[in-house]
């Protein structure tokens, strides 16, 4: 096997992203984050993270920490919800008592909100219900069961009283309302993370944010009994079609603003005449919105590019050469959010695309890119930004042969594969 | 295959006895040392290690 002219290992966390190789540093990503942020770190627990730092992000697979961290970039994001930690101070607290500081969180503190049950015969529900723009929100939730293990988490969008149950003795989903996308992740210690997102196209701007308990799947009203609660923690709710890190408010929302990656290798490190981009990583949306990763001349007229396309679950590789485009391949995954090893090749009249361990198309005819210099989580200039988790990147200055190919591109076994893929083995 | 002979036989292993001859780190090994010293602290050291060190094997299957 060749050895990677260029090799990111998502490891250190600091101002800058840090490539293995070259040593030299030349391979280091210009990093940049104006806010805080936050990332499950290597105990499983959300953690800050300070303005300008990158995060290592480790992946949970059932509530538990696997395999070596990600670098995860994600995009602008503001919490609209005030008071994120402190339930007890929510506007609109229905046949419910809320108690804050009441147990460990997700971030490993005891400031989670105990959910009491009034005995009234009623909705026990508590939510706020914020303004916001004509635009798709997302609102998640870590709660955990106490005596009460199911709940409904209300969000509106073409119709009011959108609801979504949870089952959170199974870490299932219930009922899923039709313009709803639901999900349940697993935190550890009986955490999980719910969330729903509005599917269609017709907004709220008053969508509201509710939490509520409930006595089973589809249940809306009981009687409840003073002994019956749930836990809560780390509120959300964020414009756009899929929940991103948590981000933590008090008295107003805050934002969490976008990440840059870029600026890679120099002339030197890159050759114009043959060679292998290879990347480890997972999008964090098939949100059908282009998100380059590329290695280009520092503008557009030449650039090597791997990016989902507009097609659901697609991924294409594209090299220019010169203005023109050369190459173009494409290649369906079952799914963009599940880790996937992409390699391309490329020489004069021979390019190939690989994607976990499968030739997915060649081109044998075609010129390369000239001027390469620099590799970017994003298109020429910082357009397109990736945004996703990055699990390794390498850079061949040479053009690999299928043998290696196929096995840059694959795992060593199957269970390295699930868990890279973050599947149970049953 | 014993430690001596994957060592003889992997680029990585001719790479160490060649710079050490020349009285230079290779680059390879060297990486984990440097990004360490240029980011003044590396969090995941065991997966920085695992990587090089299956990266280096996988060169023994060919």
């Amino acid at each position: 096997m060749a050895k990677p002219k260029l090799a990111l290992i998502p490891a250190t966390i600091g101002d800058k992203v840090y490539s293995i190789l070259p040593s030299n540093g030349v391979g280091d990503f210009d990093f940049n984050r104006g806010s805080e942020a936050t990332r499950i770190n290597a105990q499983g627990l959300i953690e800050k993270v300070s303005s300008g730092e990158n995060r290592l992000n480790y992946s949970l697979l059932d509530g538990e920490v696997v395999g070596c961290p990600s670098l995860l970039l994600e995009p602008q994001r503001t919490n609209l919800l005030q008071y994120s930690e402190q339930l007890s101070n929510w506007t609109n607290i229905q046949n419910v008592t809320v108690s804050d500081n009441d147990i460990i969180s997700p971030d490993g503190t005891q400031n989670a909100s105990k959910v009491n049950e009034t005995t009234s015969n009623s909705i026990h529900r508590l939510f706020l219900n914020p303004t916001v723009t004509s635009a798709k929100h997302t609102y998640s939730i870590f709660l955990k069961k106490g005596t009460r293990s199911w709940v409904y988490l209300r969000l509106d969008g073409a119709q009011s009283e959108q609801r979504t149950w949870f089952d959170l003795e199974n870490g299932v989903l219930g009922n899923v309302n039709s313009d709803h996308i639901a999900s349940i992740e697993n935190f550890g210690n009986g955490w999980y993370r719910c969330s729903v997102s509005i599917a269609g196209t017709t907004y709220d701007t008053t969508p509201l944010a509710i939490l509520a308990l409930s006595t089973e799947n589809n249940v809306l009203s009981y009687a409840g009994g003073t002994d019956k609660y749930i836990y809560a923690w780390g509120a959300m709710l964020e414009e756009g079609s899929y929940p991103t890190s948590y981000i933590k408010t008090t008295s107003a929302a805050v934002t969490r603003v976008a990440e840059t990656c870029n600026g890679s290798g120099d002339a030197d490190t890159f050759n114009d005449s043959e060679g292998v981009l290879m990347v480890d990583a997972s999008f964090l949306s098939d949100d059908l919105t282009l998100r380059y990763i590329t290695l280009n001349s520092s503008n557009t007229a030449n650039r090597i590019i791997l990016a989902p396309t507009t097609t659901s679950n697609q991924i294409r590789c594209q090299l220019i050469s010169s203005s023109v485009p050369q190459v173009e391949l494409f290649h369906t995954v079952q799914d963009i959010k599940d880790n996937i090893k992409i390699a391309f090749k490329y020489k004069n009249n021979d390019f190939a695309f690989w994607v976990n361990g499968f030739e997915v198309g060649t081109d044998n005819s075609g010129t390369t890119s000239i001027g390469l210099n620099s590799l970017d989580f994003s298109n020429v200039g910082g357009a397109q930004p990736f945004y996703g988790n990055t699990k390794q990147l390498q850079y061949f200055d040479t053009a690999l042969s299928d043998t290696e190919l196929e096995q840059l591109t694959s795992w060593d076994s199957f269970r390295d594969m699930a868990q890279a893929q973050l599947y149970s083995i049953q | 295959m014993s430690w001596g002979e994957i060592y003889n036989t992997s680029w990585w292993g001719v790479a160490i006895d060649t710079a050490s001859s020349l009285g230079t780190k290779p680059d390879f090994f060297s990486g984990q040392f440097t990004m360490d010293v240029r980011s003044g602290g590396v969090e995941a050291k065991k997966c920085v290690a695992d990587w090089t060190h299956e990266t280096a094997l996988k060169d023994l299957n060919n």
